[in-house]
């Protein structure tokens, strides 16, 4: 009951606009107040302090601080024009670069909210200028935005391995062949939806009698240098050669080399500036973080895990059935709460679960980031909505509707890996 | 604010400061086969106080994640009152962090407790950073619900 109450005043609180690390820690201290007296008010700040007192942790600000010393650069032009370049022969190229974008910004930001805020200001207006519906444009930036919670280095998969004690790099190295089935979806919808429309319109993004966009004469040593440096941080990471955390530093060292050699637009105050802005991106997801570690130290005094585990294994559901079971409840969570929240909320309680069907900790890691993918374009919540509809200044509704078709992509990829383990586990099972 | 502007500027030398001392221990490493010991524990130790010097100035410029859906449909006064409520949260949240701050800080000041590995840092110190948090999110806290009070006073003029 008193787990009832405490998720009843987190969703009050939530409602209320009250931030999500402030409705899950009040709702928390609230909940421990109550089964242990005024002592419990105690031991809340050991609970904060042993949660942020961890060194893989330290991975989080180091991989924003690569981002932003990058976003300082012309890097994503030089990307998205080169990609242009490659691709512009076929039907959809715009678009594609703007997936091809998303895809390595992904990889150097391990952000969805930072992936989709570039590629607003990057990509719309080629697209649109290439003929693109705004509801296309909009729906495509979304979904590629959101491919950033999945490409290594992702955050959310960095704080799941913590809160799951399973490998990070494990997680990374799972998370790319289901990455790939995105990006080939997308691509694939990309490409469909543009001959669709070339049949029904004049203007089309087909090809290079259209105006080169003067980014596309970027050169291309610098792309290479802009491709290399996640490249090389992956693969520190995959052969062992670093940490994530060390991945991190090495990443933004890296960064910071690129942006003073290849770009010469290295300085001290830019430097500054963004270690600034990632100190605060960070301390958004720590204070979560933080809330979160109360909620899920209440569960553990009540026990609830555990009530909870007994109940599921009543109804005698098989593994399927409860994996979709899960997969559907994170859904409608999604609809309704932020995605960091969704992760640090529900992992807690749905591990014993895990451990009770003998369902593989990577397996559900990568599946449940894919569904918290889902939620960043779901309204009304959806973060990757919003910022577009800023960023843009779009109608939300155009933004809504544009990035639906790639919701029921994104839950036809979560289906093939329920279905297909080895998409997210065969590259863990090689290291 | 310029103490927001001096402690987010701390928080960002953290960050720059944590980059290069694994990079240079990556970089002894492999080239020198030479290991600092600490590193670890040293930039994990920086995390609580990374994120307490910053939580403050999140709170002063209304940056943390929330989900305003039904306040944007309030009138003007009902989100002048939500928007209060919100920082008698902060304002909560502050005084809990600071007072079981406290007490965890005199606690392992009490009993010297020292970190478990070989560098031996006492906790006190260490953990000093949480009440330091607190304290921070109940001064930015005040300060908004006082300013937020003097732009409701001139708007009733």
């Amino acid at each position: 009951m008193i787990v009832g109450l405490m998720i009843a005043g987190f969703i009050l609180l939530l409602l209320m606009g009250v931030p999500i690390y402030a409705a899950l820690s009040l709702a928390s201290i609230a909940a421990l107040v109550f089964i242990e007296g005024w002592m419990g008010i105690d031991q809340v700040a050991d609970i904060v302090f042993s949660r942020l007192d961890t060194y893989m942790f330290v991975a989080i600000p180091l991989f924003s601080f690569m981002a932003h010393i990058l976003s300082k650069t012309d890097a994503v032009t030089d990307l998205y024009s080169g990609i242009q370049r490659l691709s512009r022969r076929f039907t959809g190229s715009v678009g594609i670069a703007t997936i091809g974008v998303a895809t390595v910004f992904s990889s150097i930001s391990g952000s969805s909210v930072a992936t989709s805020m570039t590629l607003s200001q990057v990509s719309i207006p080629p697209m649109l200028r290439h003929g693109y519906s705004k509801r296309a444009a909009y729906g495509l930036v979304a979904a590629g935005g959101t491919l950033g919670i999945l490409i290594p280095p992702s955050i959310a998969l960095i704080i799941y391995g913590v809160l799951a004690d399973v490998s990070i790099a494990g997680l990374f190295i799972g998370a790319l062949l289901p990455a790939l089935l995105l990006i080939m979806l997308f691509s694939l919808f990309t490409i469909f939806q543009q001959r669709h429309a070339a049949k029904n319109t004049v203007v089309t993004d087909t090809n290079e009698d259209l105006p080169a966009d003067n980014a596309l004469k970027a050169p291309s040593f610098r792309l290479f240098f802009v491709i290399a440096l996640p490249v090389a941080v992956m693969t520190g990471l995959y052969s062992g050669a670093f940490t994530p955390t060390e991945a991190g530093a090495a990443g933004a060292v890296g960064a910071m080399l690129l942006a003073a050699l290849v770009y010469q637009s290295f300085s001290i105050k830019s430097l500054n500036e963004s270690a600034q802005r990632s100190a605060q991106t960070s301390c958004m997801v720590f204070s979560i973080i933080v809330g979160a570690a109360l909620f899920s130290h209440v569960m553990v005094v009540t026990e609830f895990p555990t009530l909870l585990v007994s109940i599921v294994a009543s109804w005698q559901l098989d593994e399927l059935t409860f994996l979709f079971g899960v997969m559907f409840i994170i859904l409608l969570l999604g609809m309704l709460l932020d995605g960091a929240a969704i992760l640090l909320v529900t992992t807690p309680i749905v591990l014993p679960l895990l451990d009770q069907y003998g369902i593989d900790r990577v397996w559900y890691g990568i599946l449940l980031v894919i569904n918290l993918e889902m939620s960043l374009i779901s309204p009304p919540v959806g973060l990757n909505l919003m910022v577009i509809k800023g960023a843009a200044s779009a109608d939300i509704k155009d933004v809504i509707i544009g990035a639906f078709p790639y919701v029921l992509l994104m839950m036809l990829a979560l289906a093939l890996i329920i279905v297909f383990p080895g998409i997210a586990l065969y590259l863990p099972g090689q290291l | 604010m310029p103490l927001n502007r001096l402690l987010i500027s701390l928080s960002g030398f953290i960050i720059i400061g944590m980059t290069l001392l694994i990079f240079v221990g990556i970089t002894l490493r492999y080239c020198f086969d030479v290991v600092i010991v600490g590193v670890d524990e040293i930039v994990s130790m920086l995390i609580p106080l990374l994120v307490m010097l910053s939580i403050s100035s999140l709170i002063s410029n209304h940056q943390h994640i929330n989900i305003d859906l039904l306040i944007r449909k309030l009138s003007t006064q009902q989100q002048q009152l939500t928007a209060r409520f919100h920082q008698c949260c902060h304002l909560l949240v502050g005084l809990i962090l600071l007072v079981s701050g406290v007490g965890m800080v005199f606690f392992s000041w009490r009993y010297t407790l020292l970190s478990p590995s070989e560098l031996g840092v006492p906790d006190w110190i260490v953990q000093l950073s949480i009440p330091l948090g607190g304290l921070l999110m109940v001064v930015g806290s005040l300060k908004n619900l006082r300013s937020s009070k003097q732009n409701t006073q001139r708007g009733q003029l």
